[in-house]
């Protein structure tokens, strides 16, 4: 909900450029979480300090940090102060996205449940350009998307997109989530006003799928 | 009492809320349906209240008004008790982004008489005129059929719908999303 919640808003990603000439950014980072819960191909892993690196890099990449609604740069000390305050707060939880093929897990992204004590807590996630395309976003979000029906009593799910958005709005398709709404020219990113999309997912809806 | 007006209608004028106020506020919390608007699911006592006004609502991104019948010697500044009567509550979030979202409460007792309407117009116009937003927004709860006739006369759009969003009134309800664009308020 809007109103005088005040919190910023957590776009899901929705851009799906492949392209980028930024290097991958997995080898730069030190050794992420321990697993929280495990998909096919990824692993969802508990976010710690030494990951501010990474997910900095994430959000200040324009086709990841823009999709998400940010638009402004972010520090590493940014970053790292907002993973402390998540450790604080038990009405949100973030997970690193880690793809476990070899004999370290990579980082590619990051999945995040807001709100849980809402009715309907909001999810968002991105993956890093380099990564997309390859169906890790549906498998990550999916896996996020059973442990919050399983851990949390809450009604539903929802998660928002700026329209265009086929990647992102791909992935809540896939997973089964039910276009609800448009909302015209409601945010201004990347030098327009553009439409937000909105999705919803009942619990019956997940558990009947 | 409320402070001065800052924007005059026919009928109504929206003043400024002031901290004394906080017992016409409250009144709003006892309303189920009002108060999710809030985001709040249950009743505020009056401290609570007084904590709201003093924080949120004189944030300078929140601009709220309470809207009011004047007497007709009522002054522009600072009316007496017996110079004017609080009948609605409007507050707009978020007005320096793309778009703010508005919530109004038209109190029981004035209920019927075109003040949710007037009340909302004239925060929608002052929104538009002092800070520039793109779009509004409002929600809707599903039941609460008063508040979707002000928000669909004063011009706004069924943009959505969201499932079973809110727990209200012993259900899950869902909330239609309304919105209205700069272009459309200035062409009506």
């Amino acid at each position: 909900m809007a109103a005088l919640s005040g919190g910023e808003p957590s776009f899901v990603n929705a851009t799906h450029s492949p392209e980028t000439d930024l290097v991958p950014l997995s080898h730069l980072c030190d050794m992420p979480g321990t697993v929280f819960r495990r998909g096919d191909r990824l692993a969802l892993r508990t976010v710690e300090h030494e990951d501010a690196e990474f997910i900095q890099r994430g959000h200040n990449h324009p086709d990841v940090g823009v999709t998400l609604g940010l638009n402004r740069p972010e520090s590493e000390t940014e970053a790292e102060a907002n993973i402390e305050d998540d450790e604080g707060d038990p009405l949100n939880v973030g997970l690193l996205v880690c793809l476990e093929d070899g004999d370290e897990p990579t980082p590619i992204g990051k999945v995040r449940l807001s709100n849980l004590h809402h009715t309907r807590p909001e999810i968002s996630y991105w993956i890093l350009p380099e990564y997309q395309g390859e169906g890790y976003g549906t498998e990550a979000v999916g896996v996020l998307v059973d442990y919050a029906f399983n851990a949390h009593e809450i009604r539903g799910l929802q998660a928002q997109a700026f329209a265009p958005n086929e990647g992102s709005v791909g992935v809540l398709e896939n997973l089964g989530f039910t276009h609800e709404g448009q909302l015209r020219d409601a945010r201004f990113r990347n030098g327009e006003h553009v439409d937000v999309v909105w999705y919803g997912l009942l619990r019956e809806e997940w558990e009947d799928d | 009492m409320p402070g001065p007006i800052v924007e005059a209608g026919d009928d109504l004028v929206l003043r400024t809320v002031e901290r004394e106020d906080a017992e016409f506020v409250q009144r709003l919390f006892a309303d189920p349906w009002a108060r999710v608007g809030f985001q709040e699911h249950g009743h505020k006592n009056h401290a609570e209240v007084e904590e709201l006004l003093e924080g949120d609502l004189e944030e300078r991104d929140t601009a709220a008004y309470l809207a009011c019948v004047d007497d007709d010697d009522a002054p522009w500044g600072h009316p007496e008790e017996d110079e004017t009567t609080p009948v609605a509550f409007v507050a707009v979030t978020h007005v320096d982004r793309d778009r703010p979202g508005v919530n109004h409460w038209v109190a029981p007792a004035f209920r019927g008489e075109g003040y949710g309407v007037e009340a909302l117009s004239l925060a929608v116009d002052t929104v538009l005129r002092t800070y520039d937003p793109n779009t509004i927004g409002v929600e809707v709860v599903a039941g609460d059929e008063a508040t979707r006739e002000h928000v669909e006369a004063v011009g706004f759009v069924e943009e959505g719908r969201n499932r079973e969003v809110l727990f209200v009134e012993g259900e899950y309800r869902d909330v239609y999303q309304y919105g209205l664009l700069h272009e459309e308020w200035e062409g009506r």
